[in-house]
């Protein structure tokens, strides 16, 4: 085995096992300096980076029994392994049996031994023989997974053919047999082309990181060594391929016929639909350029589509492959790295790295044709910077967009680019007149802004443009300047932005801020927009007080519903199991104990890190959650059954934006607002989908005073206090408990009827206006949903929320 | 405009067939003059550009490789979008990517403009000692079809050039035999009932300053 590459010294590994194992460090932090590109010391350009295999395992396999913290230490993965590693030596076997009980000479399975044929001939020759015609045959079944190995094989064998190690017969044995595991244990989506470059380097890394069972290892730690054991390779690379593809096997599914499915969980609009089957695929690489581009990096979106690049086309390698084409290999697996240990998914992480990838080649692609644009995307340019930094960049911006969405995260990214990649941030030679102009008014109002920002921003200084140019740039800027509301807060890239700004331009904020009352004219009838004017509010006040609030009521709706859990599982733990003697009754209340206590490590975890999303679920064990559901569900289609019959006539769903069916129903639910403006109100989540304003309204007013509705819904779902709802559950013309009797004075108005958080361009509406706005803004804000979820959704509907005019 | 806008003509022309049969090698070898004895499976797609003389005009020849596996039909559309001319390839020492030849040729049908100039090329033909398709089969199955065929080998270059010259000059004459009042750039135009082949629409005021 001359052609495997020299392995490291177990030392080095065993250091990383240390590292990971026994430095006392917890998961949480392992896993940010895997993102970091902080975790393995001999990162170089070669492939192989002692101890990778081991973060690896850590970070894709499950932990058993529990689910450690992320704060504490992490124990090695032995358990998951050794359940694998079995399950993957008995697959082998079973799988790589013919039917007459033979394998192919030579062949092994680690840790069983391979049984002799089976001579008993107990077998029904009529059937069980390879020339029989009998439908039954098992030989059919066989002959046709021989097939699919031999197509495996062919891209087997073609796998990196620049890395010698590939070229291995055994290594690619070994492929072979893993992939057709999982294509045989996966029938839905078989062995396509890409898997084999996605396994290559699970078990590359993994055979780097082995340790022979006679090898004298370091300090002699058995778990180690079972860890690293070297018999495990290919049973260990199909337990983290498995894994992996757990994220992302939806990407390489496909359906021969043209089947019509029903799409009512994607209806974008709430309807119904009947549509034909479109690829996961297409459909992730539609959402990434037709939506995440699309909001991000709105002129580099538009130069793509007029351009008509159809993103599947370079999307499909990219996500497929998780960017092993795009990288040189040693930097793609430092991608890796901080893909595994990302803490969202896989596949939303890689969602977001397109996008960033998108963005740094912005100055190459906006100023190209077709041709050149699709030259960029399938070649994906190398990034000059020859450091890894530009991966752990990339890592990172990912994680900023995905956290933020909104143009301004967009801007940061250009402006890291340049500080740290040495992007200019001007788009050369832009063609001429491929874009349409903004329309005039919106222009004439920005240009101000523009013309000075230009003016500044250096480079070509001297060329200022017109502002019907798509730059995008300067006026991403300003507009991230805008967005402050999310985007300060949270967002360290955008705070180099911004930092970067004011080095640049010292006054620039003072004449920014006030550009959104100037330009936001449509919003002008509206005078109250935030808690504060925003001329007042400094650009660099991190956040407003209705994002203070909104925390602290989401943070006490939180501690409630943890309070609950916690209170269920003593209940639970206290049960007595003395004396029971009924052995099903007290395995049942065993297992009853057992989830109670996983929920409460769950709680734990979930008080130690602050993890904002709760999985409900995990909170109560499996009965529990189900009854739960089950009553706030009841809960649920009761209220709605009264509202629908107390209902006036009208639609549920999103009304047409532009003309309002609903004004006979807006007046009349205002009045009925009006009289019965002291009764306590429903308190049910607002839901998005009903969003019409009028409707939900009406809801109020058919409940008598002091109807105890909150103390029947469901706790975990909806809290008993209005305090505790997070005010943007309330429903539009929904005024909290506190403000019952005098909902017009501003002091009294408690969280006041904020937006949803992502939603920063859309004026603020205080409670005392919320009345007159509630029938504009609310159906101003169905538009907007519709206009979000369906990228083809006509200009105009844009327009009236886009004050700047930077997303024409 | 960026490079590459001086041609008369842009010609999208796509490769198909199946996996292993050396479409990525034709592309690379007649585009970069490149072999590669180990090549990576495509995924997705791949794409490369090279302009041609024909008749005295610039033909610049946008040719499109795709995975051969079968299943890979999330791009299908996109593939096929545009396309004048396809190089349906097979490999002369495996009959069954021969065997194929049918299946693809449905596929096209199926997906492809009807008026599609369509090459069936055997590949490999270096590989004398392992052939497994006659030559004088896949030239009457290509008469019958009413399919231009040659054999090419990408790894000795034969042929290579004159197959891609051959399709593209059988593209050429059907253009401009046709109308060329209907110009349009065959790439941006996804649904036409118009003819398939067309003149990109920056062709004259190009022709004009050369």
């Amino acid at each position: 085995m001359a052609d495997r590459q020299t392995r490291p010294a177990p030392q080095l590994i065993k250091l990383v096992y240390d590292q990971l194992f026994h430095s006392g460090n917890s998961l949480s932090r392992l896993k940010e300096a895997a993102l970091g590109g902080r975790l393995f010391r001999s990162i170089n350009d070669g492939i192989g980076v002692a101890g990778r295999s081991l973060a690896w395992k850590l970070f894709l396999l499950p932990l058993e029994p529990l689910e450690p913290p992320p704060n504490v230490p992490p124990t090695p993965p032995i358990d998951s392994l050794r359940k694998s590693r079995m399950e993957y030596s008995h697959l082998l076997l079973d799988k790589m049996r013919a039917p007459d009980g033979s394998y192919v000479e030579g062949f092994t399975v680690p840790g069983l031994t391979v049984p002799r044929k089976d001579q008993s001939g107990a077998a029904d020759l009529e059937t069980n023989n390879p020339l029989s015609l009998h439908d039954e045959n098992p030989w059919k079944a066989w002959f046709a997974s021989v097939e699919l190995r031999k197509t495996i094989l062919q891209d087997v064998e073609r796998t990196f053919p620049d890395i010698g190690y590939f070229r291995n017969q055994d290594v690619q044995q070994q492929l072979t047999n893993v992939l057709f595991l999982y294509a045989v244990m996966h029938p839905d989506i078989g062995y396509r082309q890409g898997m084999h470059e996605l396994l290559a380097p699970l078990y590359f890394a993994i055979d780097f990181d082995s340790i022979s069972e006679s090898s004298e290892t370091p300090g002699s730690d058995f778990t180690f060594q079972e860890i690293c054991s070297r018999t495990w390779v290919a049973a260990d690379s199909w337990a983290l391929f498995l894994s992996v593809m757990r994220g992302i096997s939806r990407w390489y599914e496909w359906r021969e016929a043209i089947a019509v499915t029903e799409s009512n969980a994607l209806g974008a609009n709430g309807q119904v639909t009947l549509k034909p089957y479109v690829a996961p695929i297409v459909e992730t690489c539609n959402k990434i350029q037709g939506t995440f581009l699309r909001t991000v990096d709105p002129a580099l979106y538009k130069s793509m589509q007029s351009a008509g690049i159809e993103p599947q086309i370079y999307g499909i390698r990219w996500l497929r492959l998780l960017f092993t084409r795009e990288f040189p290999m040693h930097d793609a697996m430092a991608l890796w790295d901080g893909l595994f240990s990302c803490v969202s998914s896989i596949a939303d992480t890689t969602e977001w790295i397109c996008v960033a990838m998108l963005i740094r080649i912005r100055n190459k692609l906006i100023p190209s044709d077709y041709s050149t644009q699709l030259t960029y995307l399938l070649r994906y340019p190398p990034t000059e910077e020859g450091s890894l930094n530009h991966i752990i960049l990339l890592l990172r911006q990912a994680a900023a967009l995905e956290m933020t969405r909104t143009p301004s995260t967009g801007a940061s990214l250009v402006v890291e680019n340049r500080n740290i990649l040495n992007i200019p941030v001007d788009i050369p030679d832009p063609p001429m007149g491929r874009r349409r102009p903004r329309p005039g008014e919106r222009g004439h109002q920005v240009s101000p802004s523009e013309g000075h920002f230009q003016g500044i921003t250096g480079a070509h200084g001297e060329n200022i443009r017109s502002p019907s140019h798509q730059m995008g740039i300067p006026e991403l800027l300003a507009r991230g300047l805008l967005d402050r509301g999310e985007s300060l807060g949270i967002n360290k890239t955008f705070m180099n932005a911004v930092s970067e700004l004011k080095r640049n331009l010292p006054d620039l904020a003072a004449s920014l801020v006030r550009t959104p009352s100037a330009s936001s004219a449509s919003y002008a009838a509206y005078p109250l927009l935030d808690e504060r004017p925003q001329e007042e509010r400094p650009s660099w006040e991190p956040r407003s007080r209705f994002e203070m609030e909104r925390e602290v009521s989401e943070m006490r709706q939180l501690n409630k519903r943890l309070g609950e859990s916690v209170g269920w599982i003593v209940d639970v733990l206290l049960q007595d199991e003395d004396g029971i003697e009924d052995a099903q009754q007290l395995s049942t209340i065993q297992n009853k104990k057992r989830e109670a206590l996983e929920s409460l490590s769950y709680v734990r975890d979930v008080l130690n890190s602050g993890v904002s999303n709760v999985e409900e679920d995990r909170l109560w064990g499996a009965d529990e959650y189900k009854r739960r559901e089950e009553k706030y569900q009841a809960e649920a289609s009761e209220n709605e059954g009264r509202e629908e019959s107390s209902q006036l006539n009208v639609p549920r769903s999103a009304p047409d934006p532009v003309t309002l069916p609903l004004s006979n129903a807006a007046d009349n639910s205002r009045k009925f607002d009006n009289k019965f403006a002291s009764f306590p109100r429903d308190n049910r989540r607002f839901s998005p989908n009903t969003s019409s304003a009028t409707p939900s309204s009406t809801r109020g007013f058919m409940r008598p005073p002091g109807f105890p509705l909150s103390s029947k819904t469901p706790p975990n779902l909806v809290p008993n206090t209005s305090t505790s709802l997070a005010p943007w559950s309330y429903p539009w013309t929904q005024a909290p408990v506190g403000s019952s009797s005098g909902g017009h004075s501003p002091n009294t108005v408690h969280p006041s009827i904020p937006v949803p958080p992502r939603e920063v361009t859309r004026p603020l509406v205080g409670l005392h206006s919320y009345r007159t706005a509630n029938s504009i803004i609310g159906t101003h804000q169905v538009a907007d949903k519709v206009a979000d979820q369906s990228p083809k959704t006509q200009d105009t509907t844009e327009v009236q929320h886009d004050p700047l005019g930077v997303l024409r | 405009m960026a490079e590459g806008s001086n041609y008369d003509f842009l010609f999208k022309v796509v490769l198909i067939g199946d996996s292993g049969v050396g479409k990525s090698n034709l592309l690379s070898r007649f585009t970069r003059n490149e072999f590669h004895v180990d090549s990576k499976s495509t995924i997705g797609v791949e794409f490369a550009t090279r302009s041609i003389n024909v008749d005295g005009k610039t033909v610049k020849a946008q040719i499109w490789d795709t995975a051969g596996q079968e299943r890979y039909r999330a791009i299908t559309s996109a593939y096929y979008r545009g396309a004048v001319g396809a190089l349906l390839v097979y490999d002369i020492a495996k009959h069954a990517t021969y065997d194929s030849v049918t299946r693809w040729l449905k596929e096209l049908r199926d997906h492809a403009d009807s008026n599609i100039v369509i090459m069936l090329v055997g590949n490999k033909s270096d590989l004398k000692h392992l052939r497994a398709v006659p030559t004088e089969e896949a030239k009457a199955f290509s008469t019958e079809n009413e399919l231009s065929f040659i054999e090419t080998s990408a790894l000795d270059a034969s042929n290579v050039d004159s197959a891609f010259q051959t399709i593209l000059t059988g593209i050429y004459r059907i253009v401009s035999s046709k109308s060329l009042e209907q110009s349009a750039d065959p790439i941006r135009a996804p649904t036409s009932d118009t003819i398939p082949v067309a003149i990109d629409s920056s062709a004259p005021s190009q022709s004009k300053c050369c």
